[in-house]
């Protein structure tokens, strides 16, 4: 089953894009309303930005996808440290997705193509524990806190979601698809 | 009265503040009112008062009072 809305929705590995894309990535991220939503506010330099992208060709553990709805650049969805199917997961949007209340629906589509695209076994992350809004996004896609590693350090708590939760309960969580397909709906294929 | 219930047990169940701190309270003044709170806020309005609101209303609703204001044009009188 292909995941809801996926039509709308096209990724490109950052090693393939086009020179104007990487420039599109680059702005994106550097907006200031992007870096005030990251755990580093610091703006990129297009020297680094190159060295970063030069640095993904041939890397086998970190994989970075720019996420496009509907012919527009959304988002950023990233995994890092990767290793037997298990990797780091990481996102950012774009102002104009968090404008448009898309957000969720961008990580969601960037994780749903980790798992279903790219066949990654499991993705886990570490939040704040008194981040509430990244507790109740990680919370509504199905990410808990990992039974391998419960303990917190420095207010930090791991967690997790593998393929498997992934197919079988968060893909299908019918309160969270209605949620995002209002959301669709409102923003129409533009 | 009990249309004002179920507006404000909608913001107590989303946004995650309690009651008392309805009363002027603005999108993004709390953490729990961002962007994915503003999502299921207006969700759970619509279920609630059995309306859909529009894109230019939901992008408009940034606070308790002003919400109060855009339900009105769609019958719901709080």
């Amino acid at each position: 089953m292909n995941a809801p809305f996926s039509a709308l929705y096209t990724f490109k590995n950052f090693t393939d894009l086009t020179e104007q894309e990487s420039d599109e990535v680059l702005r994106g991220r550097n907006d200031p309303e992007v870096r005030r939503w990251m755990a580093s506010d610091r703006a990129i330099s297009a020297d680094d930005h190159g060295r970063f992208m030069s640095g993904l060709r041939g890397n086998p553990h970190m994989v970075y996808m720019r996420i496009e709805r509907a012919g527009r650049f959304a988002g950023v969805y990233s995994l890092n440290d990767l290793a037997a199917s298990s990797g780091l997961g990481g996102f950012w949007v774009t102002a104009d997705t968090r404008e448009r209340l898309l957000a969720l629906n961008v990580v969601f589509q960037g994780m749903d193509y980790m798992f279903r695209g790219l066949g990654i076994e499991r993705i886990y992350g570490r939040q704040k524990q008194d981040n509430l809004s990244a507790i109740r996004l990680n919370a509504l896609l199905g990410l808990v806190p990992s039974e391998s590693n419960t303990a917190s350090v420095g207010g930090m708590q791991q967690i997790e979601i593998t393929k498997q939760h992934w197919l079988q309960s968060t893909a299908q969580d019918a309160k969270l698809l209605k949620l995002m397909n209002r959301m669709e709906a409102l923003n129409g294929t533009t | 009265m009990e249309q004002l219930k179920k507006y404000n047990t909608a913001f107590v169940e989303t946004v995650g503040v309690s009651e008392d701190q309805l009363p002027g309270l603005v999108y993004q003044a709390t953490s729990g009112w961002d962007s994915v709170g503003h999502m299921q806020l207006m969700t759970q309005l619509e279920d609630a008062f059995g309306i859909a609101l529009e894109m230019e209303d939901i992008l408009e609703f940034s606070g308790y009072e002003k919400g109060m204001d855009i339900l009105r044009k769609y019958g719901v009188e709080i």
